[in-house]
């Protein structure tokens, strides 16, 4: 069966298989609301993982876009006219974008450590805007957003609400592989590894480091647009540095330049220090998760440096070492 | 007719003078080569084609097709990955492939200019890009089976020996359909088996591709074997150009390389 072995086909079954689980089995309220922000988080992460693992542009700042996203998001559901959700949520994407496409043109001129404290700057700018334009976000008191609405759909449940992150998931996971697949994926990777090469070639940087940049802010957008109407209840300091960083783990962790391993480590970095903290030895013990997580962080780093996606491959390539020595 | 035309090109880098007043033109289908000594300005002049340096003064034209007048390329005018999608191609001296992709993706990325389809296209993958990837895929094995690569496609880049790194390079600039070939070095870090067959091919390239080649090179041999004209420049000034025997025989050409007496030591 050849569809069986093409990407987008596994992406459509695997999503549909996570997306009826909760409808399977009862969750409690707190771990919906805890599954649905990993997915989320695993939408930002993709698309940050196109922005560092693909690209190679690295992004101190990205928090920024996602709380963009949740706000422009909460904005423009609560005026008096009435805008449809996935409207909603495609100006909660289209608005982070194009300030993404204002930071790509910084990391025309800037690149490695001084693009990293660069859009760190951006970062703490962006969060200090959130705190101070109080008028579209209500300043450090928060604001609150509604139910997402779609075709007088209302998604009030946990488990609609899955369904919906999965999906739109799902949709960006495909967009995302096979853009990455042909001409702008080949493009990207080329500048990451030689611009020189790349440009040689006929790629422009000028086009691409922005594409890359708008695509991640896009995807981050959305992201906080989920999050916004998942929560219903967002205010700056949560789109601070600490995000930023932790999405650098969760790329990194999971796989760069790997669609997979964004998913993968955003289910690492938001789920285990969870299911630490479940555990009755380790809760009495506190911050016992955040120890536990970054102890993991370093054995991985140290003993799977390409990613926790990409374990398969080295179990592989250390089983036909081991069958070599052993037919010597 | 010619095909690339140089033109009072000058560049200095700070108070150096790297390439002086030099002129010289490359005509079409024929395999010319730009030979000197050590920190000659070989490599300055070849970046100025390329369009990685902007020269101070000179000009350069390129004229990728001899039938229409009016297609006359200002090179200077161009952005360096402008160059590609005029018919001028190059290669680099260090082999610059895609480390992590598949040899045919590393092929695949020469063809950059030439593939139609915008990002949302690609992202749904629209069926005129899924012809798109199928046609460009044909032809870059095309070229793997005339470099004589098949068999490796789906092979990871860095995993192959230097001597099939270097093809792979060749592959990917001449799967743009090029008029001109620019190689930097070709023959470096080859051995002379490695070296002959290189030469064999750069035949073929020119005769049966039809593809016009300006060679740098450092390798004596390889230029004076192909190239049916060579110009050699020193401290960026031209100091001969010719067919190879007459290059041979120049004296000044023979002091560039060998020295002179008592100027040995400079």
């Amino acid at each position: 069966m050849e569809i069986l072995k093409k990407k987008p086909f596994q992406y459509l079954v695997i999503g549909l298989l996570v997306a009826i689980t909760p409808l399977i089995f009862d969750f409690k309220q707190a771990t919906m609301t805890l599954l649905n922000t990993v997915v989320i988080y695993a939408i930002i992460a993709l698309g940050y993982n196109i922005l560092l693992g693909y690209a190679g542009q690295i992004s101190l700042g990205h928090a920024a876009f996602m709380g963009l996203g949740a706000y422009v998001s909460a904005y423009i559901t609560s005026m008096p006219i009435k805008i449809p959700f996935l409207l909603a949520l495609l100006i909660a994407g289209v608005v982070p974008m194009i300030i993404g496409l204002l930071l790509g043109l910084v990391a025309l001129r800037l690149e490695g450590h001084y693009l990293a404290i660069a859009t760190l700057g951006f970062g703490v700018a962006v969060q200090q805007i959130f705190k101070e334009w109080i008028s579209f976000t209500n300043g450090t008191a928060g604001i609150n957003a509604k139910y997402p609405v779609i075709f007088n759909m209302k998604f009030r449940s946990r488990e609609s609400f899955f369904v919906l992150t999965i999906a739109i998931l799902v949709i960006l996971s495909i967009f995302a592989y096979n853009l990455l697949k042909s001409k702008t994926g080949r493009a990207l990777i080329a500048m990451r590894d030689s611009e020189h090469a790349a440009q040689a070639m006929g790629v422009s940087m000028f086009k691409y480091k922005l594409v890359a940049f708008a695509m991640s802010a896009f995807y981050a957008g959305i992201a906080g647009s989920l999050y916004m109407h998942l929560i219903r209840f967002t205010e700056p300091s949560q789109w601070g540095v600490a995000l930023s960083l932790n999405l650098l783990a969760m790329v990194v962790i999971g796989g760069l330049a790997s669609i997979e391993g964004s998913i993968v480590g955003a289910i690492f970095i938001m789920l285990i220090p969870e299911v630490i903290k479940g555990i009755p030895l380790f809760n009495k013990v506190s911050h016992m998760s955040t120890m536990f997580t970054g102890g993991a962080m370093i054995l991985i780093i140290m003993f799977f440096p390409y990613g926790l996606a990409r374990i398969k491959y080295i179990i592989k390539s250390k089983r036909s070492e081991l069958k070599m020595q052993s037919n010597e | 007719m010619n095909i690339l035309e140089v033109e009072n090109l000058s560049i200095s880098f700070g108070g150096l003078k790297a390439v002086d007043n030099l002129s010289f033109e490359v005509e079409e289908n024929s395999i010319y080569g730009l030979i000197g000594p050590n920190g000659a300005g070989k490599t300055t002049v070849f970046n100025c084609i390329s369009r990685f340096y902007t020269p101070d003064e000179g000009r350069i034209t390129f004229i990728p097709s001899i039938d229409k007048n009016h297609d006359k390329v200002n090179v200077l005018d161009c952005r360096v990955h402008e160059m590609i999608g005029k018919g001028l191609v190059r290669t680099f001296q260090n082999v610059e492939l895609v480390k992590q992709m598949t040899v045919i993706d590393n092929i695949l990325v020469g063809e950059h200019s030439n593939i139609k389809g915008g990002i949302l296209a690609q992202g749904f993958s629209l069926l005129n890009v899924r012809k798109e990837e199928k046609r460009i895929r044909d032809k870059a094995l095309e070229i793997m089976d005339f470099l004589g690569l098949k068999g490796i496609e789906n092979q990871i880049a860095v995993s192959q020996p230097y001597g099939v790194q270097k093809l792979i390079e060749l592959g990917r600039a001449l799967v743009s359909e090029p008029k001109l070939l620019i190689l930097d070095e070709p023959a470096a870090g080859m051995n002379n088996t490695e070296t002959e067959e290189l030469a064999k091919l750069i035949k073929r390239i020119r005769d049966d591709l039809g593809v016009t080649v300006l060679l740098v090179e450092h390798d004596m041999g390889l230029v004076m074997n192909i190239c049916e004209k060579i110009c050699v420049i020193n401290f960026g000034k031209k100091i001969a150009e010719g067919i190879p025997r007459e290059i041979q025989d120049n004296p000044i050409v023979q002091e560039a390389y060998l020295g002179k007496g008592e100027d040995i030591d400079a």
